[in-house]
C-alpha cells in the first residue's frame, strides 16, 4: 500500500490492533467441531456450501449426464429459444446450451479455481515473507506487484498467446499472475499488523524459528482477509476469463467454458436473447455461492463474533 | 492544526492531479466542443491557418450526417490511410483522376478523358477546369506531378506502391497531362482510381507530413473539419465544389466498433447509415419502419489456404496431392456456410475470387458431396484421415467460420485444431518463409480494394509470391498459371485480358489450392430520410450528393 | 507531509526506469511488427525491410531502447506509426475522455458500495446483510459488457431515453457510468462490510459502547472511520485498474478513450504509442498510490509520515 513500507509499518501497528485471538491456539479437536457448530448456525453460508457442492458435483459428472454431445452441430436447429428438447435452447450452431452449461463446468470451475489457488499461494507467501522479513526482500516484491499493478492484462495475455498458443491455458495463466500482487499485497499489511501484537513477539523471544512464527502464528492471522479476497477472486476470475473472450484471447471458440460462452452470446442479444440468459445466471449463482460461504467462512472463524 | 495542514496538501495533491482532468474536461461536459486533437499543444506549434469554417455547434437548421463505422482511418493523410475504412472517409476529401460505378466501369472523376498509346506505356489524361483544392490553390495537371513527387521520394507511403511502376509524368498543358509506365500493366488504370491528387501548395510546405495529417488539400466535396483520432471525423461541405455536391451541412465518420452499438445508433437516429450491419441482427433492421436494408455483393473472398508443401509426422504430405485438396472442397457445403456464419448473407463461390471483381469467369462450383469426398481422400490413401491446425484471427465471426470448417471436415476424418490469435501476430506466423513456416491451413480472406482480377490472384496464387513476398501460403507454384497472370498484365486489349483471366482462374479452380468457402454480402442499413447515395463496387458508399429529407 | 510527498514522487524514479526496460522488451518480444501493418498486404518483403530501416526496427533493441529514452527525457514520446500523430497528443486527447468515464464511474460507486457495506457489517446476519450482498455480487458476477449491451438495447432502443454513444451531455454518461461503476461498488461493498465487522470488534469500540455512547456515533465516529483505512487502499487499486481497463466500456459505447487506444495500438504494433500509454499508466498508479497513503493521514491523524 505504501511506497516507504517501513514507515507504514510502524505507522499502520500503532493504531490497528492485533488481528489475533489467543484462542486460536486452543487446542485443536474442540477447535473443530466448535467451528462446525458455529458455521452451520450460518443459514445463508450453509445453503451458500450446498450449492458449491452441487457445483463440483455437476463439474464431476456434468460431461456425463449432458443430453446432447455438447460439440454436435445441428444446422436444423440452431438459436432456438428454450423447448422441451432443449431445455436452455441453442446456440449458433445449433449445439445445446443446457449440455454445453453441463459441459463447461469442470473446464470454468477448474480454471478459476486453479488460477487463483495457485495465485493466492504465490501471492500469500510472497506477501508474507515480505511484510515479516521487509528489507530488499519487501522492496522486491512490491515493486514487482507495482510493476504488475500498472501493467494491463490485455497486454501480458497477448504475450502468452504469443508464446505458449491460444487456449485455455492462457486464460489460467492470466487469471493466476494478475492475482499474485493483490495477495501479495493484502498479505503484507495483514502480515505487517499482527507482526507486532504481543503474541508474535512472546514466540520471538522464546526462541522460535521464523518459520514456524510466520506459518503457526503469523499466517493464521491473517486468514480472514485472505478469505473474502479468494472467494471475490473466484469470481472474478470467471469474469476475465469472459473479459478476455471479448477481446479475443479468451478460451477456443469451441470450449464450452461459462464466460466465453456469454461473450459469444453477445452478438445474438437482440435476436437470441436466451443464448445470453443461461451462462449469465450460472455463472450468477456461481459467484454468489462462493462469496456467500467466504462470508459465512470469515464469520465464523471470526473469534469476537458469536 | 496539524490535521488541517495535511488536509489542506492532500487536496492540493488532489487538485494536482484531478486539475489535468478539469483542463481536459470540458470536452464532454459542453456537447459542442469535443476534444479536438487537430488542436495543437505548445510544443508542436502549428503554422497553418485552418481552411474551413471552425466547428460549429450543430445548431438547429444544419444538418449533420453521421455514419456509423466499425473502424477508424488510420491517417487522415491521403497517402498513408490504406484500409477499408480510411478510403471511405478519405475518398469523400480527396479525389483521383478516374473512379469506378457501381457495375466496376472506370469513369472520369478530375479528368475528363483518357487514352493510351499503342504500346500501352503512356496514358494521356485531358483534365477538367476550374476545380481548386481545398486550400485555394487551382487544380492543374502540376498537382498529378507534385502528388507522383511526393510518393516515388518515400517509400514508406503507400503511395510509393502505385507510383513505382511509374516512369514519369509529363506535364503538356495546365489540363493536359501524360502518365509513362516503366512497363504496360493492364492494373494501371484501376490503380489510378486510388492515387489521390493533393494541392502541389500544401505538398511544398516544409511540415507537409503534419500538414496533411490534420488538414484536407484535395478537390472532393467536404473538407475535413475536426478529428478525433478512434472517435470520429467530421467534415463540412466544401462551398466551391465543382459538381453536383452535397445537400447537407456536414459528413460525421463515427466510429463505433462494436456491432449491437452500430444497430443500435441507427435505430435511435443517432446515426443515419450503419456499416457494417451485424448479419444476426438483418431481421431487426427489416422490421423497423425507418430503416432500409441494403445488401450488395461484396468484393471479400473467403477461402482456406491448404499448404501443398506441410507434412504429416510421417512424412507424407496431405495437400501436395490434388484429391485431398478437392476433396476437402467437396466436403464442405457452402450453402449451409453462408446460413450458419453470415445468417444468409453470403453466396457460393464460383471461382477464385468474386462476380464484383473485373474479369471474373465463372467455374463449376464443387458441390458438397461426401461420398466422392470419402473416395478421393480413399484413393490418395488417406481415408483415415489426418491431424492439421488452422491458423485463424481471434473474432468473433473468424472464429465462428473457422469453427464450422473445422466441423465439416470432420466428416471425412480430417481433424482440425483452431489456432485463433490476433491478426498481427497471424501475418507473422504466414509470412513466415517456405523453410520455417508453420502454416497448415490459414483461414483467411482477401478483397482488392481496386477491383482488380491481377490484385485479386497474384499475391496469393502467383508462385513468385510465396512469403515473405507475398501470401502464398498454398505454397502452391503453377508454371502455366504464372505464365497467364504475367501475360495478362502487359496485354491491353480487354477481350484478350478476359480470355487470359478466364483460363487462370480455370486452372486455379481445378487445382484448389485452397478450400473454396463463399463471398459474404456487404451488408449496410441506413434511415429512410437518407437521399443520394452513390455505391462503389463491394458496397462502398460515395456520399457526394447526400441529402436527409424533413 | 510536503517532503514526504515529494520524496515519495522522487523513488518513483526508479520503478519508472524499471518499468519502461520492461515494457520496451516486451512489446519488442511480441510477433509482429508495425513496418507490415504500414507496408500493407500487397508490400513485398523489400517494401517492409525498407519501411523497417526508416523507423530504426532493424537496429539491435537496446539502441533502440537508447534512442526512445533519449527522446523521452527531452520530453519527446514519439510519433505514431499508425497515425503519424505525436504520441503526447494522442494520449492526451484519449486521456480526457478516460478521465471522464472514471470519474463518470467514481461519482456514485465508492459511496454506494461502502453504504451498502456499512449497512450490511450493522444488520449482519439479517434480511438486509443477505440482500446487500446479493446487490454487490450481481454487480461482481455482471461483466461490463453485458451491462453495458442490455442497458443500450433498454434505455436506448426500447425507451429512447438514453443516447447509445459517445459522452456529450450529462444523459449519455449514465450508461457509461454504471458500467464503469459497478465492479467498484460491488468490490466496496464487500470490502468495506468486512473492515467493518473488524473494526466493529475492536477494544475502542467496545469501550466507546460501555460508555454508552450514543450507538450511531460509535458506529460512525469509532467503527466507520477506522475501518475506512483498508477500503481506501482497495479504492485506490481499483481506479488504477479503471484508467487502463475502461476498454470494454469504450467499445460498447464508443468512446475514443486510453483503453481502447491501448489495444488498437497494441494490434498494430504500434511501440511508441504503447510504451507512452504504459508509462502514463505507471505515473498515474504512482500518483494514486500517493494520495491513497496521503488519505491515510487524513482519516486517521495517528499516522505519520516522516
Amino acid at each position: 500500500m505504501s511506497n516507504t513500507p517501513n514507515e507504514r509499518e510502524e505507522t499502520t501497528v500503532s493504531f490497528e490492533e492485533s488481528y489475533i485471538d489467543e484462542n486460536i491456539l486452543a487446542d485443536k479437536s474442540s477447535k473443530t467441531k466448535e467451528f462446525i457448530k458455529k458455521f452451520l448456525k450460518r443459514k445463508t453460508a450453509v445453503a451458500a456450501f450446498f450449492v458449491m457442492v452441487l457445483l463440483l458435483i455437476i463439474a464431476l459428472i456434468g460431461p456425463y449426464i449432458a443430453p446432447y454431445d455438447p460439440s454436435e452441430f445441428d444446422y436444423e436447429n440452431i438459436l432456438t429459444p428454450p423447448t422441451a428438447e432443449h431445455w436452455f435452447g441453442t446456440d449458433q450452431f445449433g449445439q445445446d446450451i443446457f449440455s454445453r452449461i453441463l459441459a463447461g463446468a469442470p473446464l470454468t470451475l477448474g480454471v478459476s479455481l486453479s488460477s487463483v489457488v495457485v495465485g493466492a499461494a504465490l501471492g500469500t507467501v510472497l506477501g508474507l515473507l515480505a511484510g515479516y522479513y521487509g528489507g530488499w526482500i519487501e522492496m522486491l516484491v512490491m515493486r514487482g506487484a507495482d510493476v504488475l499493478f500498472s501493467f494491463p492484462d490485455i497486454l501480458l495475455a497477448i504475450a502468452i498467446v504469443a508464446l505458449l498458443g491460444p487456449g485455455i491455458l492462457n486464460v489460467f495463466i492470466a487469471v493466476a499472475v494478475f492475482t499474485v500482487p493483490s495477495f501479495a499485497r493484502l498479505m503484507r499489511s495483514a502480515t505487517l499488523a499482527v507482526k507486532g501484537s504481543l503474541y508474535v513477539e512472546v514466540a520471538h523471544s522464546l526462541g522460535c524459528k521464523d518459520g514456524r512464527i510466520l506459518f503457526l502464528h503469523i499466517f493464521p492471522g491473517t486468514i480472514q482477509s485472505l478469505i473474502v479476497n479468494f472467494t471475490m477472486r473466484i469470481g472474478s476470475a470467471i469474469m476475465a476469463a469472459s473479459s478476455l473472450s471479448f477481446l479475443g484471447f479468451g478460451a477456443n471458440v469451441t470450449d464450452p467454458e461459462w464466460g466465453a460462452m456469454l461473450s459469444q452470446s453477445r452478438t445474438y442479444l437482440a435476436t437470441a436473447p436466451h443464448m445470453m440468459y443461461f451462462p449469465a445466471l450460472i455463472i450468477f449463482v456461481t459467484v454468489l455461492a462462493f462469496n456467500l460461504f467466504g462470508d459465512g467462512l470469515r464469520d465464523t472463524l471470526d473469534p469476537k463474533i458469536k | 492544526m496539524k490535521r488541517t495542514k495535511r488536509l489542506i496538501t492532500l487536496l492540493l495533491a488532489c487538485v494536482m492531479v484531478l486539475g489535468l482532468a478539469a483542463c481536459g474536461g470540458n470536452g464532454g461536459n459542453t456537447p459542442n466542443a469535443p476534444a479536438n486533437n487537430t488542436k495543437e499543444p505548445a510544443a508542436n506549434a502549428p503554422t497553418d491557418t485552418k481552411t474551413d469554417a471552425p466547428a460549429e455547434p450543430a445548431a438547429s437548421g444544419t444538418k449533420d450526417f453521421v455514419v456509423a463505422m466499425q473502424a477508424d482511418a488510420t491517417s487522415m493523410d491521403p497517402h498513408i490511410g490504406s484500409n477499408g475504412a480510411s478510403n471511405q472517409v478519405l475518398d469523400e476529401m480527396y479525389e483521383a483522376l478516374l473512379t469506378f460505378d457501381r457495375e466496376t466501369n472506370v469513369i472520369p472523376l478530375l479528368a475528363k478523358s483518357w487514352e493510351v498509346s499503342e504500346d500501352g506505356r503512356t496514358y494521356t489524361f485531358q483534365l477538367n477546369e476550374g476545380i481548386t483544392f481545398h486550400d485555394g490553390e487551382p487544380f492543374t495537371a502540376e498537382a498529378i506531378r507534385a502528388t507522383y513527387e511526393r510518393g516515388i521520394n518515400n517509400e514508406s507511403l503507400r503511395l510509393y506502391r502505385t507510383v513505382k511502376d511509374w516512369e514519369d509524368v509529363k506535364v503538356i498543358s495546365d489540363y493536359e497531362c501524360q502518365i509513362i509506365l516503366k512497363e504496360p500493366n493492364n492494373t494501371f488504370i484501376n490503380k489510378i482510381t486510388q492515387t489521390r491528387i493533393v494541392s502541389p501548395k500544401a505538398l511544398a510546405r516544409d511540415d507537409v507530413d503534419d500538414y496533411l495529417a490534420k488538414n484536407s488539400a484535395g478537390t472532393g466535396p467536404y473538407v475535413l473539419s475536426e478529428r478525433v483520432d478512434g472517435g470520429y471525423t467530421k467534415m463540412v461541405r466544401n462551398e466551391s465544389y465543382w459538381q453536383d455536391g452535397p445537400k447537407v451541412d456536414s459528413l460525421t465518420f463515427k466510429v463505433v466498433p462494436e456491432d449491437a452499438a452500430r444497430l443500435a445508433m441507427l435505430q435511435t437516429g443517432e446515426a443515419h447509415l450503419a456499416t457494417p450491419v451485424p448479419l444476426t441482427d438483418t431481421a431487426t433492421v427489416e422490421g423497423d419502419p425507418n430503416l432500409v436494408l441494403d445488401v450488395v455483393p461484396g468484393i471479400t473472398y473467403r477461402y482456406v489456404t491448404l499448404n501443398t508443401e506441410w507434412a504429416l509426422p510421417d512424412g507424407r504430405k496431405p495437400f501436395a496431392d490434388k484429391r485431398v485438396r478437392q476433396a476437402l472442397n467437396y466436403a464442405f457445403d457452402s450453402e449451409a456456410y453462408a446460413k450458419v456464419v453470415f445468417n444468409g448473407y453470403a453466396v457460393e463461390p464460383t471461382s477464385i475470387f468474386s462476380t464484383a471483381i473485373l474479369y471474373h469467369s465463372p467455374q463449376t462450383p464443387y458441390k458438397v458431396d461426401l461420398e466422392k469426398a470419402k473416395s478421393l481422400m480413399k484413393e490418395a490413401g488417406f481415408e483415415d484421415g489426418f491431424d492439421v491446425e488452422i491458423i485463424v484471427d481471434n473474432t468473433s465471426l473468424e472464429q465462428r467460420g473457422a469453427t464450422f470448417v473445422m466441423q465439416q471436415l470432420s466428416q471425412i476424418g480430417v481433424n482440425v485444431k483452431l489456432l485463433p490469435n490476433e491478426s498481427t501476430a497471424n501475418a507473422e506466423l504466414t509470412s513466415a518463409p517456405l523453410e520455417s513456416t508453420t502454416v497448415q491451413m490459414w483461414y483467411v480472406n482477401w478483397s482488392s480494394g481496386s477491383y482488380e482480377a491481377d490484385g485479386s490472384m497474384r499475391n496469393i496464387l502467383h508462385g513468385e509470391k510465396f512469403p515473405p513476398d507475398g501470401y502464398n501460403t498454398a505454397f502452391w507454384n503453377n508454371a502455366e498459371f504464372n505464365q497467364l497472370l504475367d501475360d495478362a498484365l502487359k496485354m491491353s486489349d480487354t477481350e484478350e485480358i478476359a480470355e487470359t483471366y478466364a483460363k487462370a482462374q480455370a486452372i486455379a479452380w481445378e487445382e484448389c489450392p485452397w478450400m473454396f468457402l463463399g463471398n459474404d454480402e456487404s451488408v449496410s442499413a441506413y434511415r429512410k430520410e437518407v437521399s443520394g447515395l452513390i455505391y462503389k463496387p463491394g458496397g462502398t458508399y460515395v456520399f457526394r450528393t447526400i441529402g436527409l429529407e424533413g | 507531509m510536503g517532503r514526504y510527498a515529494a520524496r515519495r514522487l522522487l523513488e518513483t524514479i526508479p520503478l519508472m526506469l524499471i518499468i519502461s526496460i520492461f515494457v520496451f522488451m516486451f512489446i519488442h518480444l511480441l510477433p509482429g511488427d508495425p513496418a507490415r501493418q504500414i507496408a500493407g498486404l500487397e508490400a513485398t518483403y523489400d517494401e517492409v525491410e525498407a519501411i523497417r530501416e526508416e523507423f530504426g526496427l532493424n537496429k539491435p533493441l537496446i539502441v533502440q531502447y537508447f534512442d526512445y529514452m533519449k527522446g523521452l527525457l527531452t520530453g519527446n514520446m514519439g510519433r505514431s506509426m499508425k497515425s503519424n500523430i505525436p504520441v503526447s497528443e494522442l494520449i492526451w486527447s484519449r486521456f480526457q475522455f478516460t478521465i471522464q468515464l472514471v470519474f463518470a464511474g467514481l461519482i456514485w460507486a465508492p459511496f454506494v458500495g461502502i453504504f451498502i457495506g456499512v449497512i450490511c457489517a450493522i444488520k449482519r446476519g439479517t434480511w438486509v446483510d443477505l440482500g446487500g450482498m446479493l446487490i454487490a455480487i450481481c454487480g461482481l458476477s455482471a461483466p461490463g459488457f453485458v451491462l453495458g449491451l442490455v442497458g443500450i438495447q433498454v434505455f436506448a432502443v426500447k425507451l429512447g431515453a438514453l443516447p447509445t454513444a459517445g459522452l456529450e451531455s450529462w444523459k449519455s454518461f449514465i450508461l457509461p457510468s454504471i458500467v464503469m461503476g459497478t465492479g467498484i461498488m460491488a468490490t466496496l461493498a464487500r470490502y468495506s462490510r468486512s473492515s467493518m465487522l473488524e473494526t466493529l470488534r475492536e477494544d475502542y469500540v467496545r469501550t466507546a459502547r460501555a460508555k454508552g455512547q450514543k450507538e450511531s456515533i460509535v458506529m460512525f465516529r469509532h467503527a466507520f472511520k477506522n475501518s475506512l483505512i483498508q477500503v481506501v487502499t482497495i479504492l485506490g487499486l481499483q481506479i488504477g485498474g479503471l484508467l487502463s481497463g475502461s476498454v470494454i466500456t469504450e467499445t460498447i459505447f464508443s468512446i475514443p478513450g486510453m483503453g481502447r487506444l491501448l489495444t488498437d495500438s497494441i494490434s498494430f504494433r504500434d511501440y511508441p504509442t504503447i510504451q507512452g500509454l504504459l508509462m502514463i499508466f505507471a505515473v498515474q498508479y504512482v500518483l494514486i498510490n500517493l494520495i491513497v497513503d496521503l488519505l491515510y493521514g487524513v482519516i486517521n491523524p495517528k499516522i505519520r509520515y516522516d
